[in-house]
């Protein structure tokens, strides 16, 4: 890789040794992928995300570059404690760095208050933020991590390789979409059923065609982003008519073939449903919302008018994740204090602390600690949730907001 | 001694490491696939049975690790950087193409890393074989198990 003399001097340790660190990681990064130069980026998302340990080996990684004397070089925005899920001594290492506090920033595209233009080169972790930010506003990330976060934003520079060049960035596999997608769970399905079929090659860029522009909303892209990276990688797909680069479908793939086509049709998201199906009539779980699931308002909205006047069984919690701005929009339409009345539970503390957890610590959750606490049949509204919770042997059951509040009325599904 | 194979690739990141092999068919996620490694990062375990049929139940722990890639979300660097602190981290990792968060967990914990090889490493290496992977010179040598 061609470097600068000023790059040179930064990796020889000319600029101290908290600057060698982060250079040294980013050089041996662009060398393994046959990165040519480094290029400048605009902005950054940064998470970490949770650890095993408390601390963890993550965030002292984080605590010595800080120490070090380094700063950001670039607007860089991290997950705050607005909902109390990321400790102060986070925060404050990020802050010494010269972060930016951003809600869910890193983590979830959901209502992001900083965005990047077209074609920058950003950083956009996590692979939602890097999906949304890569496939509809076109600008140009990689998901590189806490690792190759920090350490692009520290020397303000990236290797340029993978989705940061415009060969990479066409589209490669073709999606028709063939049934109507009626809404986010819809969606989150379909991202999940494209994830599955490039698992192994989430660089085989989807294009996803067929879909009416106008029937499209950004909450169910935002959705769509979060499920499509959750099996597989894939972390840039073109939607013809709505991606930047790709508004026509002859655009998306330059004039070229697509090397494979998927048709999805009923029966191709059917099988998303199945493999997220219940086998127990009673649930131990209702979540609208999820660890890196964020529930859109008009998801709130929909759950709130149809418990609107009803209760909720009390044979187990039905739990809605609110928070950050969704949180103070629910709460100013009156939604948060109408769930509250049928029972509902607003955010995952209440439950978290009556399972014997406590809530401050956000590694403490049902895909963490699903099985320590009992939890073995979950419904979800979104396929990510359903993915993740696999991990503890839960078995994770798919359903849209209607049927959620039919089973959080009556306290069974059928099976 | 059984038949060698060698398979050569892409000059990788780390330098030297053998072992006993454990093949995944799919790709890794390990915040979605090792369940148990919230409670004790030491033992962990691959527990999504839907998810990672090809190894449910077995453990990563000094094996050569080989997998197709990684797979989202991003947090595998920094739930393996408490699995290595543990002393449970794999010798080395071998992939088809590496996700981008492997390669930098494998270059800030040192973990040798592989890829782009001229031949698939899911299929041609299987659970059991010994594997020498000099991630220098991006070759891999497999000593196939005796039946």
């Amino acid at each position: 890789m061609e470097l600068t003399k000023n790059e040179e001097k930064m990796l020889a340790g000319d600029y101290g040794e908290g600057y060698k660190k982060p250079m040294e990681i980013l050089v041996q990064l662009g060398e393994f992928y046959d990165a040519k130069r480094l290029v400048p980026i605009s902005m950054c998302y940064l998470t970490k995300g949770p650890t095993p340990t408390t601390p963890g080996k993550a965030l002292e990684w984080v605590e010595d570059l800080a120490n070090s004397g380094v700063t950001f070089k670039c607007p860089t925005f991290v997950s705050t404690d607005f909902g109390k899920r990321v400790n102060d001594h986070e925060f404050k290492i990020n802050k010494k760095l010269g972060a930016i506090p951003a809600y869910q920033g890193g983590g979830h595209p959901r209502n992001p208050f900083y965005l990047p233009v077209f074609g920058q080169q950003i950083i956009g972790d996590g692979t939602a933020v890097t999906h949304y930010m890569n496939s509809y506003i076109g600008a140009r990330a990689n998901t590189e991590c806490f690792i190759g976060g920090y350490s692009a934003a520290i020397v303000g520079k990236t290797p340029e390789y993978g989705f940061r060049l415009h060969e990479n960035r066409l589209g490669k596999t073709l999606f028709e979409v063939q049934v109507d997608l009626k809404d986010e769970t819809d969606w989150s399905a379909l991202g999940y059923y494209i994830s599955l079929k490039l698992a192994n090659n989430y660089w085989d860029v989807p294009v996803i065609n067929g879909i009416k522009i106008n029937d499209v909303t950004n909450d169910e892209l935002v959705t769509f982003s979060s499920s499509v990276p959750s099996y597989g990688a894939v972390v840039h797909s073109l939607l013809v008519g709505i991606s930047p680069e790709a508004l026509t479908l002859k655009q998306a793939f330059d004039g070229g073939k697509p090397k494979q086509t998927f048709v999805v049709g009923a029966k191709e998201l059917n099988e998303i449903y199945e493999r997220f199906s219940p086998v127990v009539e009673k649930p131990d779980m209702i979540s609208i919302g999820a660890f890196g699931v964020i529930p859109s308002i008009d998801m709130v909205i929909k759950f709130a008018n149809l418990l609107e006047g009803k209760k909720v069984t009390n044979d187990f919690p039905t739990v809605v994740l609110l928070d950050g701005p969704i949180k103070m929009v629910a709460d100013t339409m009156g939604l948060t204090d109408k769930l509250k009345k049928a029972g509902v539970q607003i955010g995952m503390s209440e439950f978290i602390k009556e399972r014997g957890l406590d809530p401050k610590k956000h590694y403490d959750n049902p895909v963490t600690k699903a099985k320590k606490i009992g939890l073995k049949n979950i419904v979800f509204v979104d396929a990510k949730a359903c993915h993740y919770t696999g991990n503890q042997g839960v078995n994770s059951i798919l359903k849209h907001i209607e049927e959620c509040a039919q089973i959080a009325i009556t306290g069974r599904m059928e099976v | 001694m059984g038949d060698k194979i060698i398979l050569r690739g892409h000059k990788g990141i780390g330098k030297f490491a053998e072992g006993e092999a454990l093949v995944c068919q799919e790709p890794i996620n390990l915040m979605a696939d090792t369940g148990n490694v919230w409670n004790d990062p030491s033992d962990t375990t691959f527990t999504n049975k839907v998810a990672m049929p090809s190894v449910y139940g077995q453990k990563f722990s000094d094996k050569i690790l080989i997998f197709p890639t990684g797979k989202g979300g991003i947090f595998s660097s920094n739930i393996m950087m408490d699995i290595a602190a543990a002393g449970a981290a794999p010798k080395a990792l071998v992939n088809i193409r590496t996700h981008p968060v492997w390669a930098l967990l494998s270059i800030v914990l040192k973990i040798p890393i592989v890829d782009r090889l001229d031949k698939n490493p899911c299929e041609v290496i299987k659970t059991g074989d010994w594997v020498r992977v000099d991630a220098e010179k991006g070759i891999v040598e497999v000593t196939k198990k005796k039946n």
